[in-house]
């Protein structure tokens, strides 16, 4: 069998395919890693840039009330996007840009050289590996040979992945090299491992597409047929399910409309709360009432007669304060009530939302490419796990920003009371920072396992499909 | 003539009962209505959306109480993008655009981005232009590359040269058969496409609609032509069937999926243009350098008589505003050159490409191009002009050396009578871009000439 591989190999070194297939990969990839790196670097001094002026703005003119935008700089770039682009290519992580030119036309990364060229490739080097043989005759040649056909075929498979190793290796190489070279890309070991994990991924990838490649020669008759399926497998499963999976989950699960969401939201937080707080109100005074009748009669007074009531009268004067008290009581409660509510309604969306991700990327499991997507993206941290942690990480930044807000507010008040502090210029260098904890890399290669196992998978049903094929296949 | 006829029907007996005219058939039949159906009901939940954010900021506006007025020294009012149901054939710029963009004192600025489904952010949907740009382009390709070269390799194509049809009359026809077989496909689904959109609840009378539909369809054409094209000539080239189809698909790539994509990082490497948010940065801090000038020059003024100060104040004031709007025009405008010149060297390297071209041309017709965007903005601009007469330039906020602050408006303001914001409608037949159709039609003419050339030149023996 190992003979049968490396015969292969040795053939294929000299077709234009092969040769045609390499000098395409390594340029693709040269081209694309380079430019990815560059954009990176000026990523990173426009970040860099964003922070000065920014610190230069606080210092400026720092009111409490202004630093809510400042501390919302946003993380700086990633290292990995220059293999990974992911969800950072949406105006999602530098906001401000809101460019359309990159929605118009997205920019090739790693993903999409291997998700797009390398499946192609791997199809291309073994649509024919057994219709192309047995139209020239040499099937029946080896047929002849002692080796049972599960053997063969895994000898072809292993022959044909033999040749697209090199165009792979060759690429991934180059990949790494320019990234060392590309100064402004600081990769740490921590990025090493993430990179290797990801070709990694990629070469299971490849396997399955050469598998499937395998998988269709065996089931056609001629390598014309043979090609035209492969091409037109690799139509559905690299461009028609990635971006249809999305699609119809949301058909599946549709979400309410945000707007219409907000506009509840803003509903319970005004006008029902309004009249949640008066009948709260009511009812606590209909309380105070039961239980002290100085209150029925302060609360009985015409509003301009109460202060000289209460100055007057010192029950009264006590029972103006219950009131009061009861009062805000009731609002506060009030408030709170609503408030959950409106969280609750945003957690109810946020729900099902995630409901929906769920489902497609369910759904989009039906092929091998957006499961090589994922487990780029999420050694990148530019998927959507990362999205999550962000958001997590945000949230808990913002509880302890506004405590700092709120503490810093309270010690400026107690030094000069008179004063609006809200809108006069202080000094903020000890405001918190949003730093982004990035994710161990252990937790990211646990996370992303299941990607290699759908990859394995599908590398393994497609090796079992040529197998069985090929086990009743006509050689003449 | 009649040789002509035979032979395209020939082609298209062959390809009729082949699968690749079926699974293309499918394909199409299945992906284009339903993702025109789809993305119009999208556009009716964003139009909808859009008029009530639009309403609710009106309301929010005028609901301001006069002290809110004054202690908001950023004071605002967004406008919202309208979409418009001809998207429904491309997405465009729709999910990055800025759903809403802020209107100032000072000028314009883009506000946060459309909410988006995080799986979207990673794959992006599937509307018309996606279908036809990858998919009809691939299958063009796959019914055209082996097309001379299997006649070459059974051996059929000496009998037939060595026949009396003419060999441009040979390609004509393969052309004419072949591509019949890819525009029937596209036409049908097409259609079915229109219907579903009509059943949708969508007049298709209105806003040029059918206008568009029909350029749209054109450019498709155009551009399946060219790849069809393509196809033929590699198969005249080529010796085998095999090397047909390996030329070929590397000629697909680099057209469809390279060139275009590498256009924007060309671009961004030949012409930088810094974030929008650094530039905002850097107004802020020229426009508070001129507000702590301003306030100096102030404080001499509300030292003096508070019955005078008034007439002083203006007096004092007005070099300073303009001053700042002329700061913040010319920021904004220098920004604006740069990340024009950054997108025309984009879309000009690729439109280098068929698929460049194609894009560039039915987002246009779609209304979700770069034109439509640069017309909101200029609509929001002269909006800002009228805002900035009406309100802005009616409350004042001055904030004098020491921490002081002076606020205050004219009594003129009303805010009832603030005009409310309304975009001219997309005409009925954007600006034509002829160049990217010419571009088409060059690339097939080209195509076409050299598969001509090639077949003439050929040496059967």
């Amino acid at each position: 069998m190992l003979t049968l591989a490396a015969k292969e190999i040795r053939d294929s070194l000299l077709t234009l395919r092969f040769q045609a297939g390499t000098v395409l990969a390594i340029v693709l990839v040269a081209v694309s890693v380079w430019a990815l790196a560059d954009d990176y670097g000026r990523r990173v001094a426009g970040h860099s840039r964003r922070l000065a002026l920014n610190e230069a703005h606080m210092a400026e003119f720092g009111h409490l009330n202004r630093t809510g935008s400042a501390s919302a700089v946003g993380q700086p770039p990633l290292p990995l996007t220059a293999w990974v682009r992911g969800l950072s290519q949406g105006a999602r992580l530098e906001q401000f840009d809101n460019d359309p030119l990159p929605v118009l036309f997205p920019l090739v990364d790693m993903t999409g050289v291997v998700t797009v060229v390398f499946s192609l490739l791997a199809l291309v080097f073994t649509f024919d590996a057994v219709s192309g043989e047995r139209r020239s005759g040499t099937l029946r040649l080896l047929s002849t040979f002692h080796l049972s056909r599960a053997s063969l075929v895994l000898g072809k498979i292993i022959g044909a992945l033999g040749t697209v190793a090199v165009p792979f290796v060759a690429s991934w190489l180059v990949a790494a090299l320019v990234v060392v070279i590309a100064s402004p890309v600081p990769w740490g070991p921590a990025e090493w491992a993430a990179a290797v994990a990801i070709g990694l991924g990629a070469f299971f990838y490849v396997v399955a597409f050469g598998a499937l490649g395998v998988a269709i020669s065996t089931l056609t008759r001629e390598p014309r047929t043979s090609a035209f399926v492969a091409l037109a497998a690799w139509v559905v499963l690299v461009l028609v399910i990635p971006n249809l999976a999305p699609f119809v989950a949301a058909e599946l699960r549709p979400l309410p409309s945000l707007t219409a969401l907000q506009r509840q939201a803003g509903r319970m937080l005004n006008t029902e709360r309004d009249a949640l707080q008066d009948r709260l109100r009511a009812e606590a005074f209909e309380r105070l009432r039961s239980e002290d009748p100085a209150v029925g009669r302060y609360l009985d007074l015409p509003r301009d007669e109460r202060t000289a009531a209460v100055a007057a009268d010192p029950a009264l004067a006590r029972a103006a304060e219950q009131v009061a008290e009861a009062g805000a009581e009731a609002n506060r409660e009030g408030n709170r009530i609503q408030r959950e509510r409106a969280d609750e309604l945003y957690e109810e969306f946020d729900r099902r939302l995630d409901g929906q991700v769920r489902l497609a990327r369910l759904l989009s499991l039906a092929s091998p490419a957006p499961a090589f997507t994922y487990l780029a993206t999420d050694l990148a941290e530019t998927g959507l796990r990362h999205e999550e942690r962000e958001k997590a990480q945000g949230e808990q930044f913002e509880v302890g920003y506004r405590q700092w807000s709120a503490a810093k507010y309270d010690a400026l008040l107690a030094t000069d009371p008179s004063r609006d502090w809200y809108n006069t210029p202080t000094d903020l260098s000890d405001m918190p920072r949003f730093v982004y904890r990035s994710e161990p890399l252990v937790g990211r290669l646990a996370a992303t396992a299941p990607w290699f196992v759908v990859l394995a998978l599908f590398s393994t049903l497609f090796t079992a499909v040529a197998a069985v094929a090929f086990s009743r296949y006509d050689v003449r | 003539m009649h040789a002509l006829v035979t032979i395209a029907r020939k082609e298209i007996q062959e390809s009729l009962l082949s699968a690749r005219f079926a699974l293309l058939l499918v394909l199409a039949l299945v992906l284009i209505p339903a993702s025109l159906y789809t993305n119009y009901r999208s556009y009716e939940v964003r139009r909808t959306d859009q008029m009530e954010m639009q309403r609710r900021s009106m309301e929010q506006l005028k609901g301001l109480s006069a002290t809110q007025l004054f202690t908001n020294p950023d004071l605002q009012v967004d406008v919202y993008l309208p979409p418009v149901a001809s998207s429904a054939f491309a997405s465009g710029f729709q999910e990055a655009h800025p759903r809403h963009v802020v209107v100032g004192r000072h000028g314009v600025e883009y506000g946060a981005p459309l909410e988006v489904s995080p799986s979207l952010g990673l794959f992006g949907g599937i509307d018309y232009l996606f279908v036809v740009q990858l998919l009809f382009s691939l299958f063009g390709v796959l019914l055209s590359f082996d097309t001379i070269t299997r006649e070459k390799e059974a051996g059929t194509l000496r009998s037939i040269l060595a026949s009396s049809v003419s060999r441009s009359t040979l390609a004509a026809g393969k052309f004419l058969g072949g591509f019949t077989m890819l525009a029937l496909p596209l036409v049908i689904a097409f259609l079915v496409g229109l219907l579903a959109l009509a059943l949708a609840g969508l007049d298709l009378t209105t806003g040029g609609f059918l206008v568009r539909s029909t350029w749209i369809l054109a450019s498709s054409l155009l551009y399946v032509a060219a790849f069809f094209l393509m196809g033929l000539l590699v198969s005249t080239l080529t010796r085998t069937t095999y090397a047909a189809l390996v030329v070929s698909l590397a000629v697909w790539l680099l057209a469809v999926l390279v060139l275009p994509r590498s256009a924007l990082l060309v671009a961004r490497i030949a012409r930088p243009v810094e974030s929008r948010q650094a530039v905002l940065l850097e107004k802020t801090a020229a426009l508070a350098d001129i507000e702590r000038a301003k306030g100096q020059a102030l404080q001499s003024v509300y030292d003096q008589d508070p019955e005078t100060w008034e007439e002083a104040r203006d007096e004092v004031v007005a070099p300073f505003e303009r001053q700042a709007a002329e700061t913040a025009r010319r920021l904004d405008e220098e920004h604006r050159l740069r990340v024009d010149a950054q997108r025309g060297l984009a879309l000009t390297v690729a439109r280098l490409s068929p698929t460049g071209s194609l894009v560039s041309f039915v987002t246009e017709m779609a209304g979700t191009g770069l034109t439509a965007e640069r017309r909101f903005l200029t609509d929001a601009e002269s909006y800002q002009e009228t805002l900035y007469r009406e309100l802005f330039a009616k409350v004042f906020m001055d904030n004098l050396p020491g921490g002081t602050i002076r606020m205050g408006a004219d009594p003129s303001l009303d805010l009832e009578a603030v005009p409310e914001f309304t975009s001219n409608p997309p005409a009925p037949l954007p600006s034509l871009r002829i160049v990217d159709l010419a571009i088409l039609a060059a690339w097939s003419l080209i195509l076409a000439l050299g598969a001509f050339l090639a077949l003439e030149r050929y040496d059967v023996r």
